[in-house]
């Protein structure tokens, strides 16, 4: 499992230059590996649907963050003053955050070993009652089809909100 | 000890939308923090030596990997 | 001026020669993706933003104005809706034919071919055209904000 372990640190890593660069440009670019890194490792963890619907997601806001920022050469830099009244505070928040994190992580269930009473039943009834090979598609569109109605109805909000926010017809002119 | 390398990436982003004043930060430490908590729920479902749960022809009764937990990740990518 | 060899806006000549080349292909396998959902790992969600991402790659290439004659953003409002509602519709025929909601009501044939698993294929493709008309929806739209001085 060293695998996991070396993209877990490439992410860290990753994740790391993101937030403390200056530029925008090469801060976009690191969050490209992070998503590149964790496809990766959704594939180690033998889990495809997801590691193909993460990499076309993170290739489409891409496409959308780097439109945003690399193209003129004005808003690609910052320039600020420290606060450091903000940051002691959100650094010992963050880790008195971690430190109970990590007491609550003793109670899960050792890595590679799940619990899995709910599962099993949809692994040996799945082809049976459905008819479908993939058990994913099957959990998602038959045993609970309601929450993929739930995420489609989210979408097309999300998706109305944008258009009403950016729109051209019926704005009130100054 | 792997759940908690998925939280220090999910601090990360956190302490990003905190101290950050600029949008497109804040809107990257959003992003990051998205990509810790689908690592974490896709790393609650392994099994030691599963494969994928998909039945072929040659696979029967073997050991999945749990089916659930990619059924969250794939209905959380809607932003 | 065709718009192939309008220079003055979109990229260079090579990008739209490749892009020509390469258009088919994509949405051919995004609509592999999205009908066998059942049988590889894939379905409705990656399949629909497959075919929403060569448009993208169509109006990337060839500049602003030539796709606004061609691909409409209420052509893809209407895509999207109805996508919505033929989900929305197998849902509610779930109820029409048995006893609860979203019911899986077509018969499930031998696994492993493409035309069993009941409803799931259609519901697969409903999703795919409801996604895919979303994304490139909103793309459409962020690109026509002009500021306006």
């Amino acid at each position: 499992m060293w695998q996991i372990y070396a993209l877990a640190f490439l992410m860290i890593a990753g994740s790391l230059v993101a937030v403390h660069t200056r530029y925008l440009l090469s801060a976009v670019i690191s969050l490209a590996v992070v998503g590149l890194a964790l496809c990766v490792a959704f594939l180690y963890l033998q889990a495809p649907d997801c590691a193909i619907t993460q990499i076309v997601v993170e290739v489409l806001a891409l496409i959308i963050l780097i439109r945003a920022t690399g193209v003129e050469k004005d808003i690609s830099e910052i320039r600020d003053k420290r606060e450091v009244f903000v940051i002691e505070t959100a650094v010992i928040f963050i880790v008195v955050f971690a430190f109970f994190i990590f007491k609550a992580l003793n109670y899960l269930p050792q890595f590679g070993h799940p619990l899995m009473r709910v599962s099993q039943e949809y692994i040996n009834k799945g082809l049976a009652q459905t008819g479908s090979a993939n058990l994913v598609t099957s959990i998602l569109l038959d045993f609970r089809a309601y929450d993929t109605l739930g995420e489609a109805t989210v979408l097309f909000t999300a998706i109305l909100g944008a258009i009403i926010v950016l729109r051209e017809v019926g704005r009130k002119e100054k | 000890m792997l759940f908690f390398l998925s939280f220090v990436i999910f601090l990360i982003g956190l302490y990003c939308v905190a101290t950050k004043k600029n949008l497109l930060k804040i809107v990257i430490g959003i992003v990051i923090m998205e990509y810790a908590v689908n690592f974490f729920l896709v790393l609650l479902g392994y099994r030691m030596g599963g494969v994928a749960p998909i039945v072929t022809k040659g696979v029967k009764g073997a050991k999945f990997v749990d089916p659930l937990p990619p059924g969250y990740g794939f209905n959380s990518y809607s932003y | 001026m065709s718009p192939i060899k309008n220079n003055s806006q979109g990229m260079s000549v090579i990008v739209k020669t490749v892009a020509k080349f390469v258009v088919p292909p994509i949405v051919l396998f995004g609509i592999y993706m999205v009908l066998h959902g059942h049988l590889t790992p894939g379905g409705g969600f990656p399949g629909g933003v497959i075919i929403a991402s060569s448009f993208i790659l169509l109006t990337l290439a060839f500049g602003r104005e030539v796709a606004f004659q061609k691909l409409k953003r209420s052509t893809a409002s209407l895509l999207e809706s109805i996508g919505g509602l033929i989900f929305l519709s197998l849902a509610l025929l779930g109820i029409g034919f048995g006893g609860w909601f979203f019911l899986n009501f077509l018969p499930k044939g031998q696994p492993l071919r493409i035309l069993s698993a009941g409803f799931i294929p259609l519901a697969n493709i409903a999703i795919g055209i409801k996604v895919g008309g979303g994304i490139f929806a909103v793309f459409l739209v962020l690109i026509m904000f002009r500021v306006k001085k």
